[in-house]
């Protein structure tokens, strides 16, 4: 062997072995990046040159660098983001909501429906009493007041959630752009002799971080590119392309901006199915503002809504009916009328020409809310100047055929009272003195919001009659009664009234149209309890994906993590082989000096 | 082999930690304070129960409150009824003592009068009792059920003679206006007031009309279909025989309402709460004694100092007396019902608080105890984790 072939050997030696050590010292370097995926080099000796003598091997060559990875493992990796994106993105926000409906610290829509009816049991106990029916109206008020800030603080929770949306969006894209400049990086690496290790570790990392925030599938390329698309089928990234997520018209169901890709006119809004993105979707479309009307599902706003709809009606239902510590002389109803009626035109019969209105109707924008609760049904109506001795007058209420207008004029034709219009709003005047109501099958009294406790259409309006808390006097407390001698009169101490609204509290009540008849607080806790389901499973969902991510993470970590034990082994293996490698150079000098010496 | 790196331990390290850290966080929410479901998530069922069992235990203390007060109110109206009964009692045993047997000055019996005059008095005072601004037997009605500015009469009885007793005839009775209403006319001068008793014997086509022991001025009053005394008109149906007396006494009308505020005793039931004042002194839906026209009578009848007149009281005094002890006795067993129900509700309260109690709220020790064994992992987690992180090649290459 030629001395010169020696020192080749040593000088290939040098080489293998300062590559190796760079790579460890790289790897070192980047044993807390994340994403970052062990490197190291495969070596390869170089054969004999056949010359017709017996010779050894020409050296070692780095024939490859490589990652070390697990394919396999980076694929499932990938994937179980997209779901604990959602989760997490749940679990940062339903808290708000939880706290919302949360009565655990007895201060919550529970305890103060309690001290409303608790008020009216002390107030039949005395109903004289003017402590007595102040107190009632102000833990009405209480509730109404508590109730507007339940539907604040739901709708507030939303506010932050669609900033993040729009945040999220941001980052998906800063992200698809990063991968798709990448990806031609990679593709043009490719074609070189050197490998695109760290951008493939580096695309990698950004594509998982995208599965946290949507949902995503990665399809490989041959010329190392790869194509991501939604689980829709929506391409979001290929070499050439990157989508671009925007905010922009048409409106979602819940009244904020749909999501667009490159500004086409499709919402893609509803095809987002994972990720921390589709979380921040489903809380603000579905367990807010979710709606079986709109959107299907039965929202915690949607659930507030009819809870206290139903609330209002039914208390509304029962103080209708009942006479204050004075007959009444005058009442106005607590419900605007709506935006279609002119009270100048005979508009009433063009547009609401039933009573029984689907109350949702664009047509009926902002009629009573409880009109559709009327029924065929008799308003009796006690009146005079004498409360031991009133006359009484029955109006006949059929919602079929009559419209508001109708009922306004058959109110206006009794002898009990006139009836007019006074700001979009039905309003009565004793015409003989005094009146009160003997009983409502129709309901009319109540939907007209004439005597009613609770006005307001929904959550966010829900409001107490003023009228009452101006004038106490007015808080019903008993019933006009029937003597034995068949003539009404008026027990001003009579406490049926009070009872009654007492007996709201056990009322059973079907406010979700389910046949489920249950008391208020009953059906309250269904509603605490549901979310609380909800908000466990998350919970628990959380749990078991982030052990499984630990678990795979793990394996990822055993796989491709820098285990700096490892690399400071390999460091004296490659520095010592350095170090030989130089010792064969020393030798073959010492050979060549030899040589010459010998010339 | 699976290859275990820095990242691992420290990965795992960090997670341990956390946990245990939530751990002891969630110990010291529920040692603060005392519960052991904070948020609905901790137990949706428990939060369900919560929601229910919190209404009922509010509806309990609520009810508890309101049936404490009526039976406080129904142990005065009973201390009350109690006074009445005694009061007829008191007047009975007068009767008795001035009936027939009665052999002594008839101006002793006239001062007398003045016993039933208190009596009259004391009856209007303990019937018109007020408990918590309310009037107790008003029926409902926030003014006193009988005001003596508020008059009306007693049906008119007979005594076929001077020795006979009362009984009932369809000759006179006090006659109506148009609209149905009494004649009797408080506001006319010669309106006699309270009490009264009115006499009308008959005799010769007239009436001599007595109120209590004097002459009314309007006396005699002639016989006719409708004889006008000025301050009540009496109609006749037919002509009385002479000889024959005719009584009626001026009362207080009872002005309250149909019935007393109910009182509430469980949800959706309510039971009668106080009787009404007509009940008692009227007997209505009872015995029928007016207890104010039989004071009344006895008062005219001793003016009068007409033991036979007295005598012929003792039987309806003695069955206004029996109204009374009925009275008394009906609201006796109301408030027992009342008291029964109240403590019926202690008894709910206590198993109602200690289910709110089981559901909610945590076991402390439990609480402690996980407390300290959580702080104990922490420890030894800590000292561990800090020799397992600590060993590194890198020492050992120095």
């Amino acid at each position: 062997m030629p001395l010169a072939d020696v020192l080749n050997i040593a000088k290939l030696g040098l080489l293998a072995n300062q590559s190796s050590l760079k790579v460890v010292s790289h790897n070192i370097s980047n044993v807390n990046t994340p994403g970052y995926s062990k490197q190291n080099t495969r070596m390869g000796s170089i054969g004999a040159v056949t010359t017709g003598r017996p010779s050894g091997g020409m050296g070692v060559v780095i024939t490859q660098v490589r990652r070390q990875v697990d394919m396999l493992v980076e694929k499932r990796l990938s994937n179980s983001t997209s779901e604990l994106g959602r989760l997490e993105a749940r679990n940062r926000y339903l808290p708000f909501v939880e706290e919302t409906f949360n009565n655990m610290d007895n201060d919550g829509l529970t305890s103060r429906l309690e001290n409303f009816f608790s008020a009216a049991d002390q107030l039949s106990d005395n109903v004289t009493n003017t402590v007595g029916r102040v107190q009632l109206m102000g833990e009405a008020e209480n509730v109404s007041r508590f109730v507007n800030d339940m539907y604040s603080s739901m709708t507030e929770v939303t506010l932050p959630i669609d900033d993040e949306i729009t945040v999220t969006l941001d980052n998906i894209n800063k992200r698809l752009q990063s991968i798709r400049d990448i990806n031609l990086d990679i593709i043009k690496q490719e074609t070189t002799n050197t490998p695109p290790l760290d951008l493939l570790d580096q695309r990698q990392q950004l594509i998982n971080e995208l599965g946290d925030l949507i949902d995503v599938r990665t399809v490989e390329q041959n010329n190392g590119g790869v194509s991501l698309m939604t689980s829709s089928g929506k391409l979001l990234v290929d070499y050439t392309y990157a989508a671009h997520f925007t905010r922009d018209q048409p409106m979602t169901d819940s009244g904020f901006m749909g999501i667009r890709i490159d500004d086409r006119v499709e919402d893609v809004t509803n095809l987002v199915f994972n990720g921390e993105l589709k979380g921040l979707i489903e809380l603000r479309d579905t367990v807010v503002h979710g709606n079986p009307a709109t959107n299907g599902e039965s929202g915690w706003l949607y659930r507030l809504n009819a809870f206290v709809g139903e609330l209002r009606w039914q208390t509304n239902l029962v103080h209708s009916q009942t006479v204050g510590a004075k007959m009444q002389t005058g009442q106005t109803g607590v419900f605007q009328l709506g935006d279609t009626t002119d009270l100048a035109g005979d508009i009433y019969t063009t547009f609401i020409d039933q009573l029984v209105v689907d109350v949702n109707d664009s047509n009926y924008n902002g009629v009573p809310p409880d009109m559709d609760h009327v029924q065929n049904g008799t308003l009796t109506i006690a009146y005079g100047p004498d409360p031991d001795n009133l006359s009484v007058d029955s109006i006949n209420i059929n919602p079929a055929t009559m419209t508001i207008e109708d009922v306004r004029a058959a109110l206006d034709a009794s002898p009990a009272f006139s009836a007019v219009y006074d700001s979009n709003r039905v309003k009565l005047t004793a015409q003989d003195t005094y009146y009160g109501v003997v009983s409502d099958t129709s309901g009319i009294m109540a939907a007209l919001g004439i005597g009613a406790i609770f006005g307001g259409r929904n959550a966010m309006e829900m409001s107490t009659n003023q009228e009452m808390i101006a004038d106490n006097r007015m808080v019903g407390i008993g019933h006009i009664v029937q003597a034995d001698d068949g003539t009404y009169q008026f027990d001003d101490g009579n406490n049926q009234g009070a009872l009654a609204m007492s007996n709201l509290r056990s009322m059973r009540v079907d406010p979700f149209s389910t046949g489920d008849n249950a008391t208020f607080a009953s059906h309250y806790g269904q509603i605490v309890g549901e979310l609380g389901s909800l908000i466990m499973q998350d919970k628990n969902s959380t749990t078991s994906l982030e052990i499984q991510q630990e678990f795979i993470t793990g394996v990822r970590e055993s796989v491709s993590g820098v285990s700096l034990e490892e690399e400071l082994t390999d460091l004296i293996k490659f520095q010592r082989a350095f170090q030989a490698s130089g010792k064969m150079v020393g030798a073959a000098d010492e050979l060549m000096q030899s040589v010459l010496q010998m010339l | 082999m699976m290859r275990v790196t820095q990242g691992v331990f420290i990965r795992q390290s960090v997670a341990a930690m956390q946990k245990k850290m939530q751990e002891l966080q969630r110990s010291q929410e529920e040692s603060l304070t005392g519960n052991r479901i904070l948020t609905p998530a901790d137990d949706p069922g428990g939060a369900f129960r919560d929601s229910i069992f919190s209404s009922d235990l509010s509806g309990v203390e609520s009810l508890q409150k309101t049936t404490s007060v009526a039976s406080s109110r129904l142990s005065l109206a009973s201390e009350k009824l109690g006074m009445i009964h005694d009061n007829m009692l008191d007047a009975s045993e007068l009767a008795v003592t001035m009936g027939n047997g009665y052999q002594g000055d008839p101006a002793t019996m006239r001062n007398l009068s003045y016993k039933t005059e208190n009596i009259f008095d004391d009856l209007l005072k303990n019937i018109n009792i007020e408990a918590d601004g309310m009037p107790l037997f008003s029926g409902g009605r926030t003014r006193n059920p009988y005001d003596p500015d508020n008059p009306t009469t007693t049906t008119i009885r007979m005594r076929g003679s001077d020795t006979a007793g009362f009984s009932g005839q369809n000759n006179l009775s006090i006659a109506t206006d148009a609209t149905g209403n009494s004649t009797l006319d408080p506001s006319d001068a010669n309106y006699p007031g309270l009490p009264t008793s009115v006499k009308m014997t008959y005799n010769g086509g007239q009436f001599d009309v007595m109120i209590n022991g004097d002459t009314d001025p309007s006396s005699p009053v002639a016989y006719g279909a409708t004889m006008d005394l000025g301050w009540v008109q009496i109609d006749s149906a037919s002509v009385p025989t002479d000889g024959q007396s005719f009584y009626f006494e001026i009362v207080p009308k009872y002005q309250g309402g149909l019935e007393y505020p109910k009182i509430k005793i469980s949800d959706q039931q309510s039971v009668a709460g106080n009787m009404t004042g007509d009940e008692v002194m009227e007997g209505k839906n009872g015995r029928g004694q007016n207890l104010f026209g039989a004071i009344a009578g006895l008062n005219g009848a001793l003016k009068r100092a007409d033991p036979h007149e007295v005598n012929a009281w003792i039987g309806q005094l003695e069955e206004a007396r029996g109204q009374a002890s009925d009275s008394e006795t009906v609201t006796g067993m109301r408030q027992v019902q009342v008291e029964t129900v109240t403590a019926t509700l202690d008894e709910e309260k206590t198993s109602l608080n200690e289910i709110v109690a089981k559901n909610k709220e945590a076991d402390m020790f439990d609480v402690l105890s996980r407390m300290e064994q959580t702080i104990q992992a922490l420890q030894v987690m800590t000292t561990s984790e800090r020799n397992i992180l600590g060993v590194s090649l890198v020492d050992l290459l120095r």
